[in-house]
């Protein structure tokens, strides 16, 4: 946060990572109330945080010296080592629970950092304490976890935040309006107008039209580049169902990305209504996924009661035949651990492929996407593939050109600023929005830029260059897990500036890496000296 | 039976799980029914009060699917676009 937050009155926005030159991640934001008490005449400050992500890509930052990146924000929490915070955070609103929004969670209290009381919907306060769980992370560490449901409003100092459902590929999710007396965010998080979930969760236009208007919408901008509306999960339904009925006599291997639970739970509704079984074998992400669903709201035993449902590693997979069964899996990205990817490659695999299987991908047509060119090479000549462009079977969990359209419509924002996106893709939102006749501001605001959010005007009143805590995590000699952590510069990586000097930051990465290994291994060294000597 | 252990470092009961129970079918195991697992174990002897909790029985079965796959490859797609 700025010092241009400590001028009186104002509610101000600040995007700490997800807005950066050449991808997405890390999404966090911070937004301060900033109000003049009538009566005495003091200034009170509110600040809270919504989303703490990590970079999910942390080879791609700090020259790959760290093995987690999360935005620094020692400003707003008391960190070790850091100065005390300017404007201590009385909370964090959660919008839902992919780990580019959660998960920098667990690396600050990793890092023993107290954190404010933490708001979300129910799945994502139950996906965060299992996470806490099984992560290792003591209870006595744990921020206190408040479930908060669509339409509860939480008051926090000056400000009120009130949560809205959304619809994305996860359960679970909210948007955010935040506001004080001077203002009113719209906070999108990750959205998209699909209403037809099959997790019973979803999009509400009719709560969005209670607002009444706000004078900011900060809007999911990864997709808004595509025109027409995110495929509905209805019509997706449709086209698996169909798909499923056509290839009855075959094996059918449906691979879907794992942590997609939205597109999970309608492909598994298809094979209900088709009548095939399924099997699961799409490696530990997918099965956990799938196990989650029960969390979101969607039981399988109740949802499918009329076909078997196995993962394919159990003794009850033993009563379905996998050459008349639909397989769900993962590779659509040609994951190296996904088990159909390592049979195609021809490594060690238990995943069943007949030698007429249909594979459905649904593929849209991005460079990450390996699993055509896989299927064609490997598969064996009788395998039929079914792509993206072959059906209606892609679906973007965030909104497309309509999509945002159709928010905009009844929340009624009178600006539109992108977030959780490149540059390129807040151009193209930005064109979206003028077209739309809704004011936009003519820079894109970079991780560090922070917005003054009022009733006539938003403008940005300062750039910070954002800063990252680098985290390594290493075993101690009895097996505890510490971290070892910097506060580290952005180098141009939010901006995309400074890309000619990132030769020399790299080698100082590297040097920082083989430090870091020396001293670990010394560490180690003198820990066992100390319990008497490497015998033991 | 390590004194410190705790119910809550599910990796380690995951593992015992696993060696006692292979090849359970995880996504139709009850919590009732992982509960009678755990306690069944022989390091669970002696240990205190199981928490009956669903969110606590998806942290063990989480575990133990990273233990049956053998990798947890959760990272291995970025969630970012999805």
């Amino acid at each position: 946060m700025s010092a241009d937050t400590n001028r009186k009155n104002g509610l101000f926005w600040t995007p700490r990572g997800g807005n950066n030159a050449n991808d997405i991640w890390a999404s966090c934001h911070t937004f301060s109330s900033v109000v003049e008490n009538a009566e005495t005449g003091k200034t009170e400050k509110t600040t809270v945080i919504v989303d703490m992500g990590q970079n999910e890509i942390p080879r791609s930052i700090l020259g790959g010296a760290y093995e987690k990146v999360v935005p620094a924000l020692d400003d707003c929490l008391a960190v070790s080592g850091c100065e005390k915070p300017e404007n201590e955070a009385q909370a964090v609103f959660l919008t839902h629970a992919h780990s580019d929004h959660i998960a920098g969670i667990f690396e600050y209290l990793h890092m023993g950092v107290k954190l404010p009381e933490v708001y979300g919907s129910d799945y994502t306060i139950k996906t965060l304490r299992k996470e806490l769980i099984e992560r290792g992370i003591k209870r006595e560490k744990w921020p206190e976890l408040k479930t908060i449901g669509a339409g509860d409003k939480v008051r926090i100092g000056s400000m009120t935040v009130e949560a809205f459902a959304a619809s994305h590929s996860i359960p679970g999710c909210f948007s955010f309006k935040i506001s004080d007396k001077n203002a009113s965010i719209f906070h999108s998080g990750d959205t998209k107008a699909d209403g037809s979930s099959f997790l019973g969760n979803g999009v509400d236009m009719a709560s969005y039209d209670r607002i009444g208007g706000v004078d900011l919408m900060t809007f999911d901008a990864t997709a808004t580049a595509m025109g027409g509306h995110a495929t509905y999960e209805s019509e997706i339904f449709d086209e698996y169902k169909k798909l499923f009925k056509e290839n009855r006599e075959k094996q059918i291997i449906a691979v879907l990305p794992a942590a997609h639970m939205e597109r999970l739970a309608t492909v598994i509704s298809a094979a209900q209504a088709a009548g095939k079984d399924v099997l699961l074998n799409g490696g530990a992400s997918m099965e956990k996924n799938v196990m989650a669903l029960k969390l979101g709201g969607y039981d399988l035993q109740e949802k499918c009661p009329d076909i078997c449902f196995a993962s394919a590693n159990s003794k009850k997979a033993d009563d379905i035949d996998p050459k008349k069964a639909i397989t769900i899996t993962t590779g659509i990205y040609g994951e190296v651990n996904s088990p159909f990817v390592r049979k195609l490659v021809g490594e060690k695999s238990d995943f069943v492929l007949s030698d007429d299987a249909v594979v459905i991908a649904p593929t849209y047509g991005s460079p990450s996407e390996k699993i055509e060119n896989l299927v064609l090479e490997h598969a064996p000549a009788g395998v039929t593939l079914i792509a993206g462009k072959d059906a209606k079977i892609y679906g973007s969990g965030h909104a497309q050109a309509d999509d945002f359209v159709k928010i905009a419509e009844h929340v009624r924002p009178t600006t539109v600023i992108p977030i959780h996106c490149s540059r390129k893709m807040a151009e193209s939102l930005n064109s979206l929005a003028k077209k739309c006749e809704y004011r936009t501001i003519s820079e894109y605001p970079y991780n560090g830029t922070t917005v003054s959010v009022g009733r006539n005007e938003c403008r940005i009143v300062s750039v910070k260059e954002p800063e990252w805590f680098g985290i390594n995590h290493y075993h101690q000699a009895d097996g505890v897990e510490k971290v070892e952590f910097d506060k580290c510069g952005d180098y141009g990586y939010s901006s995309g500036k400074m890309q000619d000097s990132m030769k020399d930051r790299q080698e100082k990465a590297f040097q920082k890496i083989a430090a870091f290994r020396r001293e670990r291994s010394l560490k180690k060294i003198a820990s066992m000296l100390k319990r008497g000597g490497y015998g033991r | 039976m390590d004194g410190k252990r705790s119910w809550d470092d599910v990796r380690f009961w995951a593992q015992e799980l696993n060696q006692k129970y292979p090849r359970t079918d995880l996504i139709s195991l009850s919590d009732e029914r992982l509960s009678e697992m755990l306690l069944s174990l022989e390091a669970a002897e002696g240990m205190s009060f199981l928490p009956q909790d669903d969110v606590y029985f998806f942290a063990v079965k989480s575990a133990w699917s990273v233990v049956r796959n053998g990798v947890d490859d959760s990272g291995d797609v970025p969630d970012a676009y999805i």
